[in-house]
């Protein structure tokens, strides 16, 4: 962090030359965990850009990485070594609660990977081959702009490999590009989190974040059909590639001509409607059940008053039994 | 566009942003001890009124009680007393599970939670426990016998601390988080006047123990909240899951909890067929009628009421599967439909919608 730096080589190879074999999926609870970790450090320590370090914990087979949680991370007093022990302790109570979740990387706030990243690579790298970095990007600035394109998260994630230049290895990261999954209870719960987690009649709640979904997919059909007539009027630059994968995402449509499919969807159609039907005639049975009670109760009251004022006076109004 | 759909989120009139905005997050280490020294909860069995729960803490809960399924797992939460409220700003899970018979879990797990919170004071973690909390997967949000013999104990000893309880089936069915936060009143004293709670479906199995225990603690009001950077991720997290959202089937992932549900309604109205003969009309009340006797006896009458109760339990389960055959029905049209061709099924997401608001 000092003029020395100058004669450092960049610790981040350029995306145009290499390019990460990991597919990285994302749980939305790491990034909040990130984001509280980060929140907290902020206000504690009352700097804008507080040091936050932190372990991911998730599964990795071959090249497919799912970081599902995270925790907390603490550094000895010089501010560069990792406190073993705690990560130790930690981490195996971490074991016992989740025990298919493993540590397969760590993360910090940072704009880009430094020197003093590799540093805490090393020391993280005696444990896992191939600790994974994701950086949470400090922004003051996350405007929401109303271009689609410009609203990614301020993760990024890096795999860490070996460069060989000037015959002399040294430790370099790549950038690996990640997608978002969630399981379904923790998509309901952030969505509720969202929300401010108010009730609001269900069907209602429901039925908005169904057409808040078909919106989003409407939106993006129409800026992948944008694209199609800019490339058909010469506009745009033809990428195979993309053009190669929407055809063969048109031809998979309809995705269920297949008999088997129907029946099985009819059938559960038919289902919910006879559950629905169960929960009209319980309904129906209640309200007669309530009508005979205060039937009841009206003729035991007539028939008390005696045979003949009462039958004179009939009561008006009440309903007749066919 | 996308602002749009992320303003169709914030429906919800209760969107609870700090402010200042994320001080809440911040622990003032004096406050804290001072309002530990006055402990003002000791003179009111009634001071807790809310349970504000930070957004982190709550998703792990969510996520620990789902992944425990058919098990009761259960953890601690931390957090501090901000006024009348427990406010929890994180939670961690216990390698334990519980069942309904362990009245101390907690006695096993004990080592693992002093070794915890102690190394969450390395990493600036430095709220105390404030409450613990469990899951009742598939049967509800009380307290059982078990959990408010283990909670008087807990406000006993551990005071100011807090019970919440998770139901994660329920949560995927309904598409909302199913959650309670309870205090337990103290031995010898009975409340005011027993509140009328929002009706829960209970299964036949467990409605004793709701009912036996439900006078003995009240019901927290929870609310969320959650920093304004957490806001921002969430924005940006909805472009990236809404794929999810309809791509996922409450009806397939919850079918099991769907098919105890209808044999639990099959089994109350069985019951409900030997008690229906019995049931009396209720007697219309002038309405400044001041005799609460009168009106206790007929709120009693209307509980004894078997039949009215199935009615409400078959109503939410018939709900909540139309909600999940509307998601259905809507892929269908999406993703089979062919332009032009007449939809071959004779289903129509119009139809299912009348059928959902008919029922409600």
């Amino acid at each position: 962090m000092t003029s020395m730096d100058t004669d450092e080589l960049p610790v981040v190879l350029p995306s145009t030359t290499t390019t990460s074999g990991l597919t990285i999926a994302l749980h939305p609870l790491p990034i909040l965990n990130i984001s509280e970790h980060f929140t907290r450090l902020k206000l504690q320590k009352r700097q804008s850009l507080p040091f936050v370090l932190g372990a991911l914990l998730g599964t990795q087979t071959g090249r497919e990485v799912e970081i599902v949680n995270t925790f907390e991370l603490a550094v000895q007093d010089d501010q560069v070594t990792v406190d073993q022990e705690f990560f130790d302790a930690r981490r195996d109570q971490y074991k016992q609660v989740f025990p298919s979740l493993e540590f397969i990387g760590w993360y910090t706030v940072a704009a880009y990977p430094t020197a003093k990243h590799i540093a805490f690579h090393e020391q993280f790298a005696t444990l896992i081959p191939t600790p994974l970095l994701l950086l949470l990007k400090p922004s003051s600035s996350f405007a929401a702009s109303a271009d689609l394109v410009v609203q990614t998260l301020p993760f990024k994630a890096y795999e860490p490999t070996i460069e060989i230049r000037d015959r002399k290895a040294r430790s370099v990261f790549i950038e690996a590009g990640y997608t978002v999954e969630t399981g379904e209870a923790e998509r309901i719960a952030v969505d509720w989190t969202a929300r401010g987690g108010s009730g609001g009649t269900s069907l209602e709640s429901h039925l908005s974040s169904q057409r808040a979904a078909v919106k989003m997919l409407h939106d993006r059909i129409l800026l992948l059909v944008k694209y199609v007539t800019e490339i058909l009027a010469g506009e745009a630059k033809k990428d195979h590639a993309t053009l190669r994968s929407l055809s063969a995402l048109i031809a998979s449509l309809p995705a269920s001509e297949h008999k088997g499919f129907r029946e099985e969807f009819e059938k559960e159609y038919e289902d919910v409607q006879l559950t629905a039907f169960l929960s009209s005639l319980t309904k129906s049975t209640n309200i007669l059940n309530d009508l005979v009670d205060k039937h009841i109760v009206f003729t035991a009251q007539r028939e008390e008053r005696g045979p003949g004022a009462g039958r004179r006076r009939g009561p008006r109004g009440m309903m007749d039994f066919h | 566009m996308a602002s749009t759909a992320f303003k169709t989120f914030s429906l919800a009139n209760n969107v609870v942003e700090v402010s200042p905005q994320d001080d809440i997050y911040k622990f003032d280490v004096d406050a804290d001890k001072r309002i530990n020294r006055e402990q003002p909860w000791t003179k009111d069995p009634h001071y807790f009124k809310t349970c504000k729960i930070s957004a982190t803490a709550l998703i792990k809960m969510v996520i620990h009680a789902r992944s425990g399924v058919p098990y009761e797992i259960m953890g601690l939460m931390q957090g501090k007393v901000m006024g009348t409220s427990l406010v929890i700003i994180d939670s961690f899970a216990l390698p334990v599970q519980g069942t309904e018979t362990r009245v101390n879990a907690a006695n096993e797990a004990y080592e693992y939670m002093v070794q915890y919170i102690e190394g969450s004071k390395l990493v600036n973690r430095l709220e105390n426990a404030v409450g613990w909390y469990h899951s009742h997967p598939g049967y509800g949000c009380w307290l059982s016998g078990i959990d408010v013999t283990t909670q008087f104990t807990n406000q006993k000893f551990q005071d100011p601390f807090v019970a919440v309880v998770i139901d994660p089936n329920r949560t995927i069915s309904a598409g909302k988080v199913d959650i309670g936060a309870f205090r337990t009143y103290p031995e010898n004293y009975t409340p005011p006047d027993a509140a009328a709670s929002e009706y829960q479906s209970i299964p036949l199995s467990k409605i004793e123990d709701f009912g036996v225990h439900a006078n003995q603690y009240y019901p927290l009001e929870v609310q969320i909240f959650k920093s304004s950077l957490d806001n921002e991720l969430l924005g940006l997290l909805w472009n990236k899951y809404w794929i999810n959202t309809l791509s996922q089937s409450a009806l397939i992932s919850n079918r099991a909890y769907a098919v105890s549900q209808l044999n639990d309604l099959q089994q109350k109205l069985a019951k409900a067929q030997s008690s229906v003969s019995s049931t009396r009309a209720p007697i219309p009340l002038p309405k400044d009628d001041i005799k609460s006797k009168m009106l206790k006896e007929e709120k009693k009458k209307e509980e004894a009421n078997q039949l009215a109760k199935s009615v409400k339990d078959g109503a939410k389960i018939a709900t909540e599967a139309q909600h999940g055959l509307i998601a259905q029905v809507l892929k269908d049209i999406l993703f089979s439909s062919r332009p032009g061709a007449p939809t071959s099924s004779s289903v129509s997401v119009e139809e299912v919608v009348d059928t959902a608001m008919s029922i409600g």
